[in-house]
């Protein structure tokens, strides 16, 4: 399997009749690396992926993973990939402990000291029934169960929702050291912070279509964060215009309200602002919107110029 | 097929097998024990029983040329296995197959039942298995409930009648069975797999009953695989052979179709 990608997409379309499924998408996640896949929700992440694991027939184009086909190999897929659906659900009158036992007994080996690693470290309840866990601990065990049979590829689909901001954040510390590890894994998310966090590379698919493959550093420069400034009395909008990375997004109240769109540039931005009679300030996390802001603004003048 | 598939499978089923299979076995012994007072008074029985339409047989499973009480297996097909048994084992049947595919979809489970190293083919079979283990567990209560109130309360039943009964019931199940899984195979919500294949028998049924009652009609009795249930010629020992081969060739043709239409249709959850 040497020299094989662990997933390659080629032309890959996907339709549901008249509704948008994906388009069109080709990318290739390389041995060892974090493929953070971002996207809102509706965009076609979560059909990607279940073209990946064999539960959707490509309607064109191919998916392959460690160079077998998603379809007609799904069975040898399998056996390659730990998974995380979307939406974590599981049989409810089981509890943890037989499902883990279930999941695990269609596995070649399951190491008892890598169980238990990590059952301590994702804290996860064996002894209720299903049903009587929070969302949050179906997640975890939902993860575990992914990571349980140690395969060189996860394909994980928003794998943090539903856990407390702690747990995430030791969660993708654990995916840092499976990468250091070697293996490979594929990130869905809609949560621009976390894939920026992570991911050596970064898929945003839009509206069915894969807009950009970036790297980290890319995405950073890309990306703007929220900020909402509120002044004392009105302040000139062009009071910003020379302040390099920052973008007046909106100007409300009788210009005493600003939201900025703010790039990396933020020491500038802060003298600005030092200069100006401020009250009250918010910085808010990347949000995935600004990226594509960005797409839509270098799109723009591009059909203005075609149209002329 | 995959074992800890299997396995699960059962698990799933047992409890439900079982309180069908304890009511079941409850109710043969119960109406087992009206036997030797029936026998008594026979030919009372048959003058009252006389009186009535033919159609209300025909209902009942029952054959009006056959005398009811003349002998044990008359009287049990015509209180139990002519209607009460085929009817309760056909809801615990379609229900426990129509949930083999569309249920694990409609819950959402099916994300984690097919994320594991077993082709589609083998997860399905496995269940079929499983539902094939709870039919005959269904059936072998019964039996040895028939048996047991046989030798208790004097009816006249041989281990021949006893077997080709065993085998009666089963293929009759087995043939349902087998459809159930087919529409699950198909659907994404157990109620419509489940629905179907009951708007199905009823239609046999009715097919089954106006082929009786009219002559004109008689060729309605080859649509219906009601026309090869036969349990009380099997107690007695005399079921003609092609009636269970039927009901096998129906249920595992329907058995197969149901893991080609699994393994290649789309699973969205």
């Amino acid at each position: 399997m040497s020299g094989v990608p662990p997933i390659a997409v080629e032309r890959l379309t996907r339709s549901y009749g008249t509704q948008r499924g994906v388009i069109d998408l080709t990318f290739t996640v390389e041995p060892g690396e974090i493929f953070g896949f971002l996207g809102p929700n509706g965009a076609g992440k979560t059909t990607t992926i279940r073209v990946l694991m064999g539960f959707l027939r490509p309607t064109s184009g191919s998916a392959r993973v460690f160079g077998l086909d998603c379809w007609s190999e799904s069975t040898r897929v399998k056996e390659r990939v730990g998974y995380v659906p979307g939406d974590v659900r599981i049989w409810e009158n089981m509890t943890g402990k037989q499902f883990l036992e279930f999941m695990g007994a269609f596995r070649a080996s399951v190491s008892p000291e890598r169980r238990e690693m990590l059952l301590e470290r994702f804290q996860v309840e064996l002894d209720k029934r299903i049903k009587q866990l929070s969302r949050g601990n179906r997640q975890k065990l939902a993860l575990v169960q992914a990571f349980l049979h140690d395969p060189p590829l996860l394909v994980l689909d928003e794998p943090t929702s539903g856990l407390d901001p702690l747990m995430q954040h030791e969660f993708l510390t654990f995916l840092l050291e499976e990468k250091d590890r070697g293996k490979t894994i594929f990130l869905s998310s809609h949560q621009l912070p976390e894939v920026e966090r992570v991911a050596d590379r970064v898929g945003i698919i839009r509206e069915g279509r894969l807009v950009a493959v970036l790297t980290r550093e890319e995405l950073k420069q890309r990306r703007t964060r929220p900020m909402e400034v509120v002044f004392a009395e009105p302040v000139d909008p062009t009071r910003f215009a020379d302040v390099p990375g920052v973008r007046v997004l909106a100007v409300e109240n009788g210009g005493t309200r600003f939201r900025l769109g703010v790039q990396d540039n933020l020491p500038a931005l802060l003298r600005r602002l030092a200069e100006l009679p401020i009250v009250d300030l918010t910085y808010a996390p990347p949000d995935l919107e600004s990226i594509f802001l960005t797409y839509y603004q270098a799109e723009r003048p591009e059909r203005q110029e075609a149209a002329s | 097929m995959s074992w800890p598939m299997v396995w699960k499978a059962i698990r799933d089923l047992r409890l439900t097998v079982f309180w069908y299979a304890l009511g079941l076995v409850v109710y043969i012994v119960l109406l087992a024990s009206f036997y030797p007072t029936l026998e008594r008074q026979r030919e009372e029985f048959e003058r009252v029983l006389q009186q009535y339409p033919e159609f209300l047989f025909r209902v009942f499973g029952i054959d009006p040329q056959h005398s009811l009480f003349t002998s044990f297996a008359g009287f049990m097909h015509a209180e139990t296995f002519g209607f009460i048994w085929p009817a309760t084992a056909l809801i615990f049947v379609v229900l426990s197959g129509a949930a083999a595919v569309a249920q694990e979809v409609e819950r959402g489970t099916a994300e984690f039942w097919l994320a594991v190293p077993v082709s589609r083919a083998r997860l399905l079979l496995s269940k079929q298995l499983a539902l094939l283990a709870g039919i005959l567990f269904l059936v072998l209560t019964s039996a040895l409930a028939l048996a047991a109130g046989a030798a208790a309360f004097g009816g006249e039943l041989t281990s021949r009648g006893l077997g080709q009964l065993v085998l009666t019931l089963t293929s009759f199940l087995i043939a349902f069975g087998g459809l159930a899984t087919l529409a699950s195979a198909f659907a994404s919500e157990r109620s419509k797999a489940a629905g179907l294949v009951a708007g199905v028998i009823l239609l046999m049924y009715l097919a089954w009953i106006v082929a009786g009652l009219s002559e004109e009609a008689r060729w309605l009795r080859y649509l219906s695989l009601m026309t090869a249930y036969d349990p009380q010629a099997a107690m007695l020992g005399e079921l003609a052979w092609y009636k269970p081969i039927v009901h096998l060739v129906v249920g595992i043709g329907a058995a197969l179709a149901a893991l080609v239409v699994f393994t290649r249709r789309d699973i969205v959850a």
